[in-house]
């Protein structure tokens, strides 16, 4: 049971499905930003399954095992991650103490794309993995304020289940963290304000610039699924999922409503350097996330 | 191989490389990609890193300094990879055909598949170009 939860419904082919078919919203949306047409709905899959009949190089400087493996390590936490947040959603089912191991593996695909870019012995590669590790750390801190709100505003509970059956969107606390939380998310998933790793015009392709082939295309693939998946997470986490056909109807909107907010953010800001980055998370967000916190404490 | 040539037709990933140009055709390349002509719609797509393309877009003379980067990025390219020269440049040379610094027609160093003539082409031919390499790929 445990193996079919994994690949086929919550897991792998229903999230890989799904973030494709979000990247294909994202890249759309876009096209439409700049008056332009757009790729086909199909274009991600066939961009994937091109990849996986390309030839994969591993570059001769580079350490072989570790620039191998560290593709897989990311896809692997997202698989887990998918698993997990998806059979609490759609099937509820939960493990004890979840959020805490989604906000593990979370952080576990920036290290693996860390690991993956140290190892590929290039300057552009290595430029981008110091920005990501950056980022990490930038992020990390103002994300997790982020998850403690619903928790605190469902009763100090860490189980997911808890917090799906709370809406915290309907209080200050709620929406000041909701909207921390969008710029969490726009970071993790390194789009347009915040793609300090993969700047295509600075470090052309930074963090995956050496990879090729099947590899490229499981970096494609993690990045699809984190599409799907980190949206989902705070979708819910902040609406809760309703009761009934209309409530889940409201929740399926709410999720359209934050991928479409990700998309908008992305198209209407220049990329920033990685200082007024860091300055913005550490010095804005976090104190905001903590006011948040502090309010949702006293019952605001 | 026809299954994947019919998904790889629908997903290019260009690579656009000048070797030693007089900035003409570069200009009239990312005229495509600006909203006016759109290549997108066709799944073209300009990525940064050569270890990413499925074709490699070289306009220019090919001066004899550049002549070994061609060949160096050209070896770099994981296979299947399609080289498309842009210009009249990389056919005979124009301006620039006897001049001591060229090094040789663009197919002396590697082989091309798909010329776009003209000084410099109007994105429309360049257009035609690619979806006659899309018919080709067969």
């Amino acid at each position: 049971m445990i193996a079919i939860y994994t690949l086929l419904f919550p897991g792998l082919v229903f999230t890989a499905f799904c973030g494709m078919i979000a990247w294909w919203i994202e890249r759309k949306l876009s096209a439409l930003f700049q008056h332009r047409v757009g790729p086909p709905w199909y274009q991600n899959f066939i961009d994937f399954f091109k990849l996986l009949g390309k030839e994969s190089i591993v570059p001769a400087d580079s350490a072989g095992i570790m620039y191998s493996i560290s593709p897989l390590i990311a896809f692997a936490s997202v698989v887990a991650f998918a698993t997990i947040l998806g059979s609490a959603v759609f099937l509820k089912l939960e493990i004890a103490g979840d959020l805490i191991l989604l906000l593990y593996l979370s952080s576990l695909v920036s290290t693996g794309i860390f690991l993956g870019a140290s190892a590929s012995a290039n300057v552009y590669a290595a430029i981008g993995a110091s920005r990501e590790i950056k980022m990490l750390l930038a992020d990390e801190l103002v994300f997790v304020m982020v998850v403690l709100v619903p928790v605190v505003k469902s009763g100090f509970s860490f189980r997911l289940e808890a917090v799906l059956n709370t809406s915290a969107i309907t209080s200050l606390s709620g929406v000041i963290a909701y909207i921390l939380g969008l710029m969490c998310i726009q970071a993790k998933l390194a789009l347009q304000p915040f793609d300090l790793p993969e700047a295509e015009t600075e470090l052309a392709g930074g963090v995956e610039i050496e990879y090729s082939g099947v590899l490229l295309g499981i970096w494609k693939l993690t990045k699809a699924m984190e599409f799907f998946i980190y949206p989902l997470f705070l979708s819910v986490l902040f609406f809760g999922i309703g009761k009934g056909l209309v409530g889940i109807l409201l929740s399926v909107l709410f999720y359209l409503i934050t991928l479409i907010i990700l998309v908008i953010m992305k198209n209407v800001n220049p990329r920033v350097t990685i200082d007024k980055m860091l300055n913005f998370f550490w010095k804005v967000l976090s104190p905001l996330a903590l006011i948040a916190l502090v309010l949702a404490l006293f019952g605001g | 191989m026809g299954v994947y040539n019919r998904i790889l037709k629908k997903s290019l990933w260009v690579f656009h490389m000048s070797a030693s140009p007089c900035n003409n055709c570069d200009i009239e390349v990312l005229d495509l990609l600006t909203p006016g002509y759109d290549l997108e719609r066709f799944g073209i797509k300009l990525v940064g890193s050569i270890r990413h393309a499925d074709v490699l877009l070289i306009t220019g003379v090919g001066g004899c300094k550049v002549a070994e980067r061609v060949v160096r990025v050209y070896n770099q390219a994981p296979k299947p990879v399609f080289v498309v020269a842009v210009g009249t440049c990389p056919i005979g040379g124009a301006t620039f055909k006897d001049s001591y610094s060229r090094c040789g027609p663009l197919d002396e160093l590697i082989p091309v598949n798909l010329y776009i003539p003209g000084c410099p082409p109007k994105p429309e031919t360049m257009i035609e170009g690619l979806l006659k390499l899309l018919g080709r790929l067969e």
